[in-house]
């Protein structure tokens, strides 16, 4: 009825084809991601004269330069943005951890009137989108003189609605008995939150850190919005004020080697946590 | 200190048939207080930045002729809305908009699951691609965009990366930043697709990694094709996920405009890639900037538009989970 | 069909990366599993048996040795061509697909000739569903039966396609103890109705005893003894069968072969006739519950002071047919064992007695070698 022999021929030879070609095209994908980045690297380390002879551009080149990044830090602000974007992300994710650990930690530990609707309302602002409000908050923040300050560029950003109910689910899953123990033992709450439930929610705690941290990097939108002051530009603006005026003259290069400054340190910050940030994401995050 | 704790806990003590004391209520009001304490800085912040401006972004929408300098207006009515409507611009956003959600959001959808289902079936270097393939999410938009640009664009000095490997073909060149507008709206796709994959990706790798493996056994002993065990078990398994995908996909990509700005500069009206969203930040601010309403009436059509479709999403869901 | 092993062995490297040697599941497994047969793999969890099973059905592959169906060669077939049916300790019960549409899913494979029109399979889907006695269930989802059910349900969709095995992993674990019982009867029942030959795989002895036609009893990949159930009770071919077959288990103490009689400390127990030309040696003496018999008194009562065999009382626990007579020995295995002697309700033990004493019947005591455990008589 069966020829055995046969079938388990056939078996081995299409499921070393389907091998092949998942790994022919899963390389093919691999090769259109990682490509821009090979080529922006390469772009900013060929000399401004070399790239713009090239009028077929060319994969490799025979004499690298760091110039263009001597350029790229002396032509635009580009030290100044990066370290506005550094005290930007810094100082709103440091902010927003305190708002949304306190707000967490009031709606699953303690208890108070409308603690239900309050949360409920919570709940519903998370279908607000960004674009909604943010006309008005412009308006607020220009009213309030706040336009080209860090304040203007932090305050709208420290909360988040998403964020508080992540972590509020987290710290439900604490058993009540540890709450009741530290209260017995006259733990105050300010104590008990820090010494017993962040700790224990620290692996949530690291995942919105991050979330908020790459969320703050590649900011673009606000603060373009409430900054036209370069003193203040983020490296999303940089990069946008870059490509519109440039060095002086259309340096490709130069532009590349900012790109590649201003794109390395997530870079860094991913290849050392890539499983965190993975896992992090894929609990509960989304772009932008 | 006894007396407190049994205090705090004076419902259950009297089940128990410890002595019970009554609620005082100078202390509920006062962890009430306290509670409310924690809350505050968030309360604040999410009153003055999301609850007010939620009000006031509909309060703008109708007030017609609204002029920032003096805070007043005409009157109120829909004009805001019908000049939006009638705004070429406007419709050119929309248009545009509409494009990218049309393409990107199947697309991308599809790419991902092809991928997932790709990295769920090997093992070595599963690890090595997961995280290649997500690299993309932690760039800045803004600034890969520009390497898109870059290999896209034709100047004349150089037709560029892609033209080169399009003369391969014999094709071409063409100019992709400057050019005919489906060539634009081609590398914006395309951009959009390399933006959005590696969340996708990785949504659904963890979602096909989550099929319990007996499913699989069974099937293949009795027999079930590749085809079918995919058709028949890890799409249905699986697709509360897709839906989740799509929904999100689709509520982002009507958003989209940064990733425009990336390629075509913010200068997106001349560039005619301007998206909806893009119409509502030119028309707060910039060059053509100076009109809050134009702008809340905008925002609050798109709005309109996301809520409808997410509506339609999920009864679709619904519908499909139910049968 | 004929299951035919020879010289089956399947290694995994081990799970903890840092040791380098192999963990050897199933450990050269040479036997014959006969035609039309309800066979039960039997052993303590890890012991091999579920590799055992997944090497027949094709989900794992040997590293050595082969497996035959009839004479036909099936080692190197994939599973979906092998034509085998399997129950899985969880059921894998599709959970997005009603009892019908999980019972047709096997048929819905088939190709070419076997293939089928849909009132065909509707019809095989009921055939099956009847053996099992699920057919009024047809239209619930997997989610809105109970586990007895979904349990059939896996049997059916498992019989639906004729295979020529069924195998069932662990059948009655997830069931509660009354479910079980009734379960395990129906799984006998099924197998003689469809006389296709079935191999389960258990870790509970009463269950593998109950139902099988013959048990395989399995350690470190090993097997320990093939033969049917009552053979296997009676016969223990080591310590270990005798240990791990029967409730209450067997009781085990040390002793030792001196001049032809076997004793226990100071007691000599059974006597030449038994013992016959056993070699003078350390031992372990195995007794199973009712191998402890009452001898008659002068005065005709059944008082536990007469025996050959004495014990420290602890407790007597009257059950209706059976009585149990808890005791300790100095001599048990493991020191302060708590052993069962299992007597008709006749007898007139007092409970508040410090020593009770049994006669013991021979059939119903093993003995062991203390170095290599095999049985000795």
């Amino acid at each position: 009825m069966h020829d055995y022999g046969q079938i388990s021929k056939k078996t081995r030879t299409a499921a070393l084809i389907r091998k092949t070609i998942t790994y022919v095209l899963l390389s093919m994908w691999g090769i259109i991601v990682l490509f821009p980045f090979y080529w922006m690297i390469l772009t900013s380390i060929k000399s401004y004269g070399s790239y713009n002879a090239e009028f077929t551009p060319r994969f490799v080149t025979a004499s690298p330069t760091l110039q263009n990044y001597g350029d790229a830090f002396t032509g635009v602000s580009l030290g100044r943005y990066f370290l506005n974007t550094f005290l930007f992300t810094v100082i709103t994710t440091a902010l927003m951890m305190i708002v949304i650990i306190f707000a967490a930690f009031a709606f699953s530990r303690l208890q108070f009137r409308g603690k239900n609707l309050v949360f409920t309302l919570f709940l519903s602002l998370m279908m607000i989108p960004s674009e909604l409000v943010i006309i008005t908050n412009f308006v607020t923040i220009t009213n309030w003189g706040l336009r080209n300050t860090f304040t203007g560029l932090i305050l709208p950003s420290v909360t988040s609605v998403f964020y508080i109910y992540l972590l509020k689910e987290n710290f439900e899953q604490i058993p009540d008995d540890l709450y009741k123990a530290a209260k017995v033992d006259g733990t105050s709450d300010l104590k008990y939150l820090f010494k017993v439930m962040v700790p224990i929610c620290s692996p949530t705690i690291v995942t919105v850190v991050i979330l908020k941290v790459i969320e703050c990097w590649n900011a673009y939108v606000w603060p373009r919005l409430i900054t036209d002051d370069p003193k203040y530009f983020l490296v999303s603006n940089g990069i946008s004020e870059i490509r519109e005026n440039g060095f002086g003259r259309e340096n490709i290069p130069a532009m590349m080697a900012a790109v590649v400054v201003i794109s390395i340190p997530l870079i860094i910050l991913f290849l050392i946590f890539h499983k965190k940030i993975m896992e992090g994401v894929s609990r509960g995050g989304t772009k932008g | 200190m006894s007396a407190h704790v049994d205090n705090q806990e004076s419902g259950r003590s009297s089940i128990t048939g410890k002595p019970t004391y009554r609620k005082s209520s100078t202390l509920t009001k006062l962890k009430s207080l306290k509670a409310w304490l924690y809350l505050l800085p968030a309360l604040l912040f999410l009153g003055i930045f999301m609850v007010y401006p939620l009000i006031d972004v509909l309060i703008y929408s109708f007030e017609e002729g609204y002029n920032s300098a003096s805070q007043t207006s005409f009157g109120t009515g829909w004009f805001n809305y019908a000049y939006v409507l009638h705004d070429p611009y406007f419709l050119q956003a929309v248009k545009n908009t509409f494009i990218i959600v049309i393409i990107t959001v199947p697309l991308s959808t599809l790419l991902a699951l092809l991928i997932s289902l790709g990295l769920n079936s090997i093992k070595k270097l599963k690890e090595v691609f997961q995280t290649i393939f997500f690299l993309p999410y932690v760039t800045n938009t803004l600034a890969v965009g520009l390497v898109f640009m870059i290999m896209f664009k034709k100047t004349p000095y150089t037709d560029g990366l892609i033209n080169m490997i399009l003369a391969v073909f014999k094709t071409g060149p063409i100019d992709f930043i400057d050019g005919p507008y489906w060539a634009k709206m081609f590398v914006m796709c395309f951009y959009t697709i390399w933006v959005v994959l590696p969340f996708k990706v990785l949504i659904l790798t963890s979602a096909l990694a989550s099929v319990d493996e007996v499913y699989y056994k069974a099937a293949r002993i009795d027999g079930t094709s590749r085809f079918r065990q995919f058709t028949h078990i890890t799409l249905p398994m699986i697709s509360p996920m897709i839906f989740y995908l799509v929904i999100t996909g689709f509520i982002g990509a009507f958003k989209a405009y940064s990733d425009e700005v990336a390629i075509f500069g913010t200068n997106l009206n001349s560039a005619g890639m301007n998206t909806i969203v893009g119409y509502v930040y030119d028309m707060l601010y910039g060059d053509s900037g100076g009109y809050p309403s134009y702008a809340a009436a905008a925002a609050l059509i798109l709005f309109a538009i996301v809520f409808t479709i997410t509506v339609v999403n999920l009864l679709i869901s619904k519908k499909t989970s139910i049968r | 069909m004929k299951i035919r092993f020879e010289g089956l062995t399947k290694r995994f490297p081990n799970r903890n990366k840092k040791i380098k040697a192999e963990v050897v599941a199933v450990d050269h497994f040479t036997f014959e599993i006969p035609d039309g047969k309800l066979v039960g793999l039997l052993g303590p969890s890890g012991c091999g048996k579920s590799t055992a099973l997944n090497l027949i059905c094709g989900l794992e592959t040997p590293t050595e040795g082969r497996i035959y169906f009839d004479d036909d060669d099936v080692t190197d077939i994939p599973a979906e061509n092998r034509g085998v049916g399997m129950v899985f300790q969880s059921y894998a019960l599709y959970p997005h697909l009603n009892v019908r549409k999980n019972i047709m899913f096997p048929l819905q494979n088939l190709k070419g000739e076997q293939k089928m029109t849909k009132e065909q399979m509707e019809a095989k889907a009921l055939e099956a569903a009847k053996i099992v006695q699920i057919e009024e269930l047809m239209d619930r989802k997997p989610n809105e039966m109970s586990g007895g059910q979904q349990q059939r349900v896996a049997i059916a969709r498992a019989l639906v396609k004729m295979p020529r095995v069924l195998l069932l992993d662990e059948p009655l674990s997830n069931l509660d103890a009354r479910l079980r019982i009734q379960t395990r009867e129906e799984i006998k029942r099924i197998q003689n109705e469809t006389k296709i030959t079935t191999v389960f795989v258990t870790h509970d002895q009463e269950e593998a005893m109950s139902i099988s036609d013959l048990i395989v009893v399995m350690k470190d990949g090993a097997i320990h003894q093939i033969g049917k159930p009552q053979e296997v009770y009676d016969q223990p071919t080591n310590l270990f069968v005798a240990k791990f077959l029967g409730t209450p288990p067997i009781n085990v103490f040390t002793g030792r072969i001196e001049g032809g009689k076997l004793c226990i400390g100071q007691e000599e127990i059974l006597g030449k006739d038994y013992v016959k030309d056993t070699s003078d040696q350390e031992v372990y003496i195995g007794i199973r519950p009712e191998g402890f018999v009452l001898r008659e008194g002068k005065d005709g009562r059944l008082d536990g002071k007469n025996g050959v065999f004495s014990a420290s009382l602890l407790a007597v626990e009257v059950m209706g047919r059976d009585t149990s007579v808890v005791f300790s020995h100095s001599m048990s295995e493991i020191e302060g064992t708590r052993h069962r002697a299992i007597v008709s309700s006749d007898n007139q033990i007092d409970p508040e007695s410090q020593i009770v004493s049994f006669d013991l019947n021979p059939k119903k005591v093993f003995v062991f070698s203390k170095e290599s455990q095999e049985r000795l008589i």
